[in-house]
């Protein structure tokens, strides 16, 4: 559970998060959506307390993150981070056994017991990754690094999950991917806050949606409430249209939609048929 | 695509399971394989020099020492070269590997940098000026070792203090900072080497090129448990220090404080490369290669880079400077030593870089 009261940031002068409040129940997939510079990384930073915002109370499982040490807040909730780089050449398996370091009391100094190699290969197969173990994580297509990271936060056995843009440089297949692989661990109860740019991504795989603009939360509820051409035309400047295909939203450029295909990219021999 | 019915796909998962090993058997029998290597070379290098002395006179030596003087007659000379002046500088020179090598891979995860080294955040600079002012100013301290350590110190706590903002201390202007701090220590060496006269001026360069010359047991006594307690120290921390080469917001994530650690670790690196500059000058090189090497061949998991690193580092030492006092009668500087051996090494490390030990 995430209960987030009335949270205020500044970056010097301008404020990135003015009064920002929002509660997400347990095994809830709930979307972050917003523009970039709508606040939502620091959003996620002062979640993990990795920025300490001067106001207003973040609550992870009724705990205040900053009563909590750093160890015991990674016993509640594990982060993905969006870009990732290691300067070590790390084994998959050793990198999703990092995810276990909360759990390793005295620090995992010289061997690690069973139970925490077992949670590693667990997380591996849960997103069906095993057979990339023995890997180099370095060398990974950017999809597999993102599934590693996820697996990193599973084999954290947290009960909350903050994933930061888990698909955003990512090709189709493994966008669907991540998102199914999220799907499944929400319905095991586990509480996640992804935040991504794409409306129609937010709209068809989150229970939940909190859009924010200009640091102010403008929609918060179910996608079909929330992701609406009225809060989407306060946060874009572009005006888009909420189409349905089968009753599912897809969203769409608004020039697109009224003005039909002739706004699209032309047949090449038409092209220059109307050069002439 | 075909998907497997479930039973053959748990199947599949299990010997796929079964042949993922975390291998630590292997690395470990690594470290074992890297100790006996290095108690072999401590007793080739124990007979090696220009005076001979046989196995078994060293031994007789040895085991009268740890067993009491009187159960075996002991040659007085023997005993000398071997007590008094071989094994402290086999002991010396070990605890300067152990501890330069140590040192480097901390830095090298911690500022996940390949190409820093223990130097880097002034020691050595802040050393040699201490060594300088006290070969000039004999009475200035108590001796050039403590003269040495002095600035060394002195020369960490600047870079410490002026790279420090908002609470924290960036990588970079650590860098920043230690290469600040060096030049001016550097340009204040330049200054006394300029007022001295010619048998100061040859004591500093020698003193700069580093060297075992009058290791005795004092250095061994001051260094070793030093060396040993920072070691183990940043032992303990060596899981952490993986986290946290993968960046501080993630290390935090993972739970470890990054700026904690961070601050444990370089400073117990920083305190045992002082106090080995401190008694032997600046040694080249180990320090930016022997994590290299270890990460080659272990892989970069800091619970076994750190012992293999440490270990490999004595071996070199000790092979470095048995060379330096048998290959010529008069001696060589050891620094001489590990930077020629040294740079075919690095040139190859240039060469397959990618390959190992770093990514990038």
């Amino acid at each position: 559970m995430i209960h987030i009261d009335r949270l205020r940031y500044s970056y010097g002068d301008s404020e990135v998060l003015s009064r920002v409040s929002a509660s997400i129940e347990a095994g809830i997939l709930c979307g972050l959506f917003g523009p970039n510079g709508s606040g939502k990384t620091t959003l996620f930073k002062c979640c993990l307390g990795l920025l300490k915002a001067p106001r207003g109370t973040i609550l992870l499982d009724g705990k205040d993150i900053y009563s909590m040490n750093v160890s015991s807040l990674a016993r509640i909730a594990a982060y993905v981070p969006q870009e990732h780089r290691s300067p070590f050449p790390f084994k998959v398996k050793e990198v999703v056994m990092m995810g276990r370091t909360p759990h390793l009391g005295g620090g995992g100094i010289f061997r690690i017991s069973k139970g925490h190699r077992e949670a590693t290969l667990r997380a591996l197969e849960m997103l069906n990754i095993l057979h990339l173990a023995d890997s180099r994580y370095d060398q990974l297509s950017g999809g597999q690094r993102q599934l590693v990271l996820i697996a990193r936060a599973i084999a954290q056995q947290t009960s909350i999950l903050f994933l930061d843009e888990p698909t955003s440089s990512l090709d189709f297949d493994n966008q669907i991917r991540i998102w199914k692989a999220l799907r499944k661990l929400a319905q095991q109860g586990i509480t996640i806050l992804a935040c991504s740019h794409d409306p129609n991504h937010v709209a068809w795989f989150c229970d939940r949606v909190i859009m924010l603009g200009r640091g102010r939360v403008v929609a918060d509820g179910h996608p079909r409430t929330a992701i609406t051409e009225s809060t989407l035309k306060t946060v874009y400047r572009e005006k888009c249209t909420v189409k349905r295909i089968d009753g599912i939203p897809v969203v769409v450029p608004e020039t697109i939609a009224t003005q039909g295909s002739s706004e699209l990219p032309q047949n090449p021999s038409r092209t220059k048929a109307q050069a002439r | 695509m075909t998907t497997l019915p479930a039973d053959l796909q748990a199947n599949r998962n299990e010997a796929v399971e079964s042949k993922i090993e975390f291998a630590e058997s292997r690395k470990c029998l690594v470290i074992l394989v890297l100790s006996v290597l290095l108690i072999l070379g401590s007793v080739y290098a124990l007979l090696a020099g220009a005076y001979h002395i046989s196995l078994r006179e060293v031994i007789a030596v040895l085991s009268a020492h740890i067993f009491g003087v009187e159960n075996t007659p002991v040659d007085r000379v023997h005993n000398t070269i071997v007590w008094d002046v071989r094994l402290p500088r086999v002991l010396l020179g070990v605890l300067v590997g152990f501890a330069l090598s140590t040192a480097g891979a901390v830095y090298q995860g911690t500022f996940r940098n390949p190409l820093v080294e223990p130097f880097i955040l002034g020691v050595s600079a802040g050393a040699s000026f201490g060594a300088s002012l006290g070969i000039l100013y004999p009475g200035l301290f108590l001796n050039l070792q403590s003269g040495a350590l002095i600035f060394a110190i002195v020369a960490v706590v600047l870079v410490y203090f002026a790279s420090r903002i908002d609470g924290r201390n960036p990588i970079v202007n650590l860098i920043l900072a230690g290469v600040i701090v060096s030049s001016l220590f550097q340009a204040l060496v330049s200054i006394l080497k300029y007022l001295s006269d010619d048998a100061g001026l040859r004591a500093i360069i020698f003193w700069v090129m580093g060297g075992f010359y009058y290791a005795n047991w004092s250095d061994v006594v001051i260094t070793a448990p030093v060396v040993a307690l920072g070691f183990g120290i940043i032992w303990t921390q060596s899981w952490k220090l993986n986290v946290l080469s993968m960046g501080d917001d993630e290390a935090r994530a993972l739970g470890v404080n990054p700026d904690w650690l961070k601050l444990v670790v370089i400073f117990l690196a920083t305190l045992i490369t002082a106090i080995v500059v401190a008694s032997v000058g600046i040694i080249a090189w180990v320090g930016l290669m022997m994590p290299h090497a270890a990460r080659m061949i272990l892989g970069p998991d800091h619970r076994f880079v750190l012992p293999a690193a440490a270990l490999m580092g004595g071996l070199y030492i000790l092979i470095c400077d048995t060379l330096a006092r048998t290959l010529t009668s008069a001696e060589i500087p050891i620094s001489i030593i590990t930077s020629v051996l040294g740079a075919p090494y690095l040139f190859y490390l240039l060469r397959t870089r990618g390959r190992f030990g770093f990514t990038e």
